[in-house]
């Protein structure tokens, strides 16, 4: 019979508002999607209209309702979350 | 607003900019001292560009934001990003170029976007200061990766 073994990320998410864990990095199963701890770090970090914002990974956008997994994420991950950039005026 | 509660909110905001942020994002933080933030970005390309925030009456008005090389001299041009973000303008109240986007004075007092006023988006969390920066940081990086 086939043993299965959980994989684990490491996660911290940066923001300009603080970072989630406020040290270190938290563990957390490959298979989980995303948006979890992006979620605990906006309630963490008092954020509370994150429309509008990208979450990127080593200069690439990913999928924030897709698992770490899923964006080919392992290992530790830095998530840098914030607003994505302005829509010019075209003066 | 009160020149306290100004400078209050901002020491508030900016002090939240962590290490590891700057580091991430390779910032350098050339100055933090109320009433001005001065941000500089670099990218692995050897593009810098330095942002100086004016944020007196914070955030009663939004930053007024000069482009500067890095050694703080005013630019006299700016390379165009495809979001239209970075305009040579000039603009009119300064004679320099500016930043058009909502969230920086130069775009509210624009001719044509004051009707586009400050209080329907100030407090949100894409116009705190951080919010602001990043934004501007996002559109320089689709031209410097």
């Amino acid at each position: 019979m086939e043993e299965h073994h959980e994989k684990f990320v490491e996660v911290r998410v940066v923001t300009t508002s603080g970072i989630f864990p406020e040290s270190g990095f938290d563990r957390v199963p490959e298979h989980q999607v995303v948006d979890v701890i992006l979620k605990k770090a906006d309630h963490h970090l008092h954020i509370t209209n994150t429309a509008g914002w990208i979450a990127v990974v080593g200069g690439r956008k990913i999928d924030v309702a897709k698992s770490y997994r899923d964006n080919a994420l392992t290992g530790r991950v830095e998530i840098d979350w914030g607003p994505d950039h302005g829509a010019g005026g075209h003066a | 607003m009160h020149e306290a509660a100004s400078r209050a909110l901002f020491e508030e905001e900016v002090a939240k900019f962590r290490p590891e942020l700057l580091e991430s994002r390779d910032w350098t933080l050339f100055s933090k001292e109320f009433p001005v933030l001065d941000v500089g970005f670099s990218a692995k390309d050897g593009a810098r560009l330095r942002l100086r925030f004016l944020c007196n009456d914070w955030n009663e008005l939004p930053p007024s934001v000069e482009f500067q090389d890095w050694e703080g001299r005013p630019l006299g041009g700016i390379e165009r990003d495809p979001a239209g973000v970075f305009n040579n303008g000039p603009h009119p109240a300064t004679g320099k170029p500016f930043v058009c986007m909502k969230g920086v004075r130069e775009y509210h007092t624009f001719p044509g976007h004051t009707n586009d006023v400050w209080e329907t988006v100030r407090g949100g969390d894409r116009f705190t200061l951080g919010g602001i920066l990043t934004q501007l940081w996002r559109a320089w990086r689709s031209i410097h990766k």
